[in-house]
């Protein structure tokens, strides 16, 4: 009975038109009450997370907003954010003789460097090496506890895929033989970069709200965005996954500008909670350290990543196999030429303002790291469009008539 | 073979085996997966609602919530008639029962 109010709930947020046009119409209004009294024409509101992107562009939602509200996505694909470098490090391994676990995204994204002729992990798949596609490290364990060969868990996420690694060390869920290579990173880091960057052009509107992730707040709990509420005087709202849920959002900053407010208030409440998951943070903190980590195309993030600790070494890739750590003296740019990933992921580009977008670079053939997770922004965008493409197939279409 | 990384699907937890932190979940189509609990345990009963991330429970999903989100979105449509009141009353029912029975 409760499950079916859930659905029943769930599909409110997502099909009742009524309300989406009750929240439109109150977003038009205070918007143009915000933009006149400020004397601005256009405004910047980040979605961080990809799945909000991936909302928001399959909906529609950008054909909603008043002309000159603007969503811009940030850096949250953790897939996409992982450098080129320790992809090479994992197709190296795996022409070792090491069975390789990856999801489905991180097997079919692309080094900037070939290891003996493979870009990817899915191109040593068909040169030979025994690479598999997992959805969870259960699964990955328990292959690998089938067979005993050498192996690897390439553990890619941000805050809320960190307890599952951190439990399945923690209640011995992994064979001795499969070793996790942890590229966890943690996101408010990254939300600081963005914002600090979307400051730097005095061209650009700076961003004026976050539109923070929800399922990272379930572990974090929403105080972790505090500090950016109160650093850069910008509302943050933190967002359910439904079209309606990220409306009312949108809703809420602008009801927060308009009042000169900057506070950080959940949305996402049948989710999320203001400490988060206390006994979640404890079990990361138990078996991660926090280290400064690198982001594709970005560089260096002060303590922005998590390792294994050493009390928890022999479950380490790092330290088991040998994997070569990405030091900052090492750091190159490792976006494949012409590809203008790193500024989509920082919000500072369209995918439309790359050169590649749609030309060499689609779905089936991706070459930058944003076309192929299902949550990179020039994915998501490849497959549902968005307002600027049409303005910009229009203005094609009225240049040629 | 893609996984939505960020994306979190409800499911109704159907057993669960404190000693390993996991548990048995329904995504609604009737077949039962093992998932890891990655929240307090006494968080996940079987019948809890909880959303589940690669293969890890991420939260639990309480009436009270639920609730707790209608009221936000009613404060911020400001009395706008909306549908999403008949839900709340729903719930609130089904909460009655619950604690009735």
């Amino acid at each position: 009975m409760i499950s079916k109010l859930y659905l029943e709930l769930e599909r409110e947020l997502r099909y009742n038109k009524r309300v989406a046009e009750a929240v439109k119409n109150r977003i038009h209004r205070l918007f143009t009450e915000y933009s006149g009294r400020e004397g601005i024409e256009r405004l910047k509101i980040m979605d961080f997370c990809g799945t909000h992107e991936w909302s928001i562009t399959y909906y529609g939602l950008r054909s909603l907003m008043p002309r000159g509200l603007e969503l811009v996505a940030g850096p949250g694909c953790p897939v996409c954010v992982v450098p080129s470098h320790y992809i090479e490090e994992a197709i190296k391994l795996s022409f070792e003789g090491v069975v390789v676990y990856a999801y489905g995204d991180v097997y079919k994204l692309r080094a900037k460097r070939s290891v003996k002729g493979a870009f990817s992990l899915s191109e040593a798949r068909s040169l030979g090496s025994d690479v598999r596609v997992v959805q969870d490290i259960l699964s990955a364990a328990r292959d690998a506890s089938s067979h005993g060969k050498p192996s690897v868990f390439i553990a890619v996420g941000f805050e809320t895929a960190a307890p599952a690694y951190a439990w399945a060390i923690l209640r011995d869920h992994l064979p001795e033989n499969l070793k996790l290579l942890s590229l966890v990173k943690l996101t408010p880091p990254a939300m600081f970069y963005s914002l600090e960057v979307s400051r730097e052009k005095p061209t650009e509107p700076p961003i004026s709200g976050v539109i923070a992730p929800g399922h990272v707040s379930t572990i974090t709990g929403a105080k972790a965005w505090v500090p950016v509420a109160e650093n850069y005087g910008i509302p943050v709202v933190v967002s359910g996954f439904e079209p309606l849920d990220v409306l009312v959002s949108i809703l809420e900053i602008l009801r927060q500008l308009v009042a000169g407010r900057a506070e950080v208030v959940i949305e996402y409440k049948r989710s999320v909670s203001w400490h988060g998951d206390v006994k979640a943070q404890s079990a990361i903190n138990r078996v991660f350290e926090v280290v400064d980590d690198a982001w594709r195309g970005i560089g260096f993030l002060p303590k922005s990543g998590l390792r294994i600790r050493d009390n928890y070494r022999r479950h380490d890739a790092f330290a088991e196999y040998g994997v070569r750590e990405l030091k900052p003296g090492m750091w190159e740019k490792d976006m494949p030429p012409g590809c203008r990933c790193a500024e989509v992921v920082l919000g500072k580009a369209y995918p439309t303002h790359c050169p590649l977008f749609m030309k060499s670079c689609t779905p089936l053939k991706p070459i930058g790291p944003c076309m192929v997770s299902i949550e990179g922004t020039c994915a998501i965008w490849a497959r549902y469009g968005s307002r600027e493409f049409l303005d910009e197939l229009a203005g094609e279409i009225g240049e040629a008539g | 073979m893609v996984v939505h990384v960020c994306i979190g699907a409800p499911a109704v937890v159907l057993s669960v085996e404190y000693s390993r932190m996991t548990a048995m979940v329904d995504y609604g189509d009737g077949v039962p997966r093992e998932v890891l609990i990655g929240i307090s345990q006494d968080r996940v009963k079987p019948g809890s609602i909880v959303i589940v991330h690669a293969g890890v429970i991420v939260s639990e999903m309480s009436i009270k919530e639920v609730l707790e989100q209608i009221e936000f979105f009613k404060s911020i449509l400001e009395g706008e008639e909306s549908s999403v009141v008949r839900v709340y009353e729903q719930l609130l029912e089904a909460s009655k029962r619950i604690r009735g029975g």
